[in-house]
């Protein structure tokens, strides 16, 4: 997708105000046992909808990434800060909404995600870097805003096109 | 940690019985994967097969592995399940290592060269 096609997306209303019907909303304390269990339970609530293999796989090593990055970054290996996470369906497409009270992104804004080179010698590939270039790469939309002392990051995934 | 080696052909077969190299193992993982690979200056490939999931951190473990991998041994991967093989391709990992389908096909590649 280019980025001239990124900013044609038209902006969205607020979750609560679209007709779709929520996944699952949890909240819990952050370290990576509890980011394993929400994935878990993630996939478990998807299971009842019809949503194909391919994007459930997708939909939880983007949520992994996502909070991995929230527990890493945000809150600098530090367990127990608080996450939130929110699941809503609407007819072609998940949308996922997460908050948490650690560190605000660098510079305000959604990190790049370029993919990182393989092109040098063995010694010199790279073991990490890989995070956000999997989230751009994954997600259709995304948004980040730091309201009062907490993070709220969005991604949207189409149901369909799941690659 | 889950890792056992076992010689097939006289290639290293390692089982990877773990469902899940993620954040919270890579560092083990790595390590264990050192130990296993230690002084082996031979042909190993990992069954993936039982692995349903890897995130960025696994797949940094993961090359991590290879890149531990003594002179004179190749480290290959073969049965990479939906999610993992989907994490290969968008990441072209799956161009730094030799991919099979199964164990098997590792096996019977090498014949064929």
């Amino acid at each position: 997708m280019s980025a001239a096609e990124k900013i044609e997306i038209p902006q969205k209303t607020l979750p609560d105000q679209w007709h779709e019907f929520s996944v699952l909303r949890t909240r819990f304390r952050a370290s990576q046992e509890t980011v394993r269990v929400s994935l878990r339970q993630v996939l478990a609530a998807l299971g009842e909808l019809d949503v194909s293999e391919s994007l459930r796989a997708s939909l939880e090593l983007v949520l992994a990434e996502v909070l991995n990055n929230i527990c890493e970054h945000a809150y600098k290996e530090q367990d127990g800060g608080m996450i939130e996470v929110a699941i809503r369906r609407a007819p072609n497409e998940l949308f996922c909404h997460t908050i948490d009270e650690g560190e605000q992104l660098p510079g305000d804004a959604v990190p790049q995600g370029s993919q990182p080179e393989l092109d040098g010698p063995m010694t010199e590939l790279p073991e990490g870097g890989f995070g956000w270039y999997l989230i751009h790469t994954l997600t259709k939309e995304m948004k980040y805003a730091r309201i009062g002392k907490r993070n709220h990051f969005s991604f949207w995934m189409d149901l369909e096109a799941s690659e | 940690m889950e890792l056992t080696c076992e010689e097939v052909q006289g290639t290293c077969i390692i089982r990877a019985r773990l469902a899940r190299i993620d954040a919270g193992i890579a560092l083990a993982f790595t390590q264990n994967m050192g130990e296993l690979t230690k002084g082996r200056a031979e042909r190993m490939i990992v069954d993936m097969s039982e692995v349903q999931f890897i995130d960025s951190s696994g797949l940094g473990a993961v090359v991590a592995s290879l890149k531990q991998v003594e002179k004179g041994g190749s480290l290959e991967l073969a049965g990479l399940t939906i999610g993992v093989k989907k994490l290969f391709s968008l990441t072209k990992m799956d161009t730094v290592f030799k991919v099979h389908a199964s164990v098997e096909d590792g096996l019977a590649s090498e014949v064929a060269a």
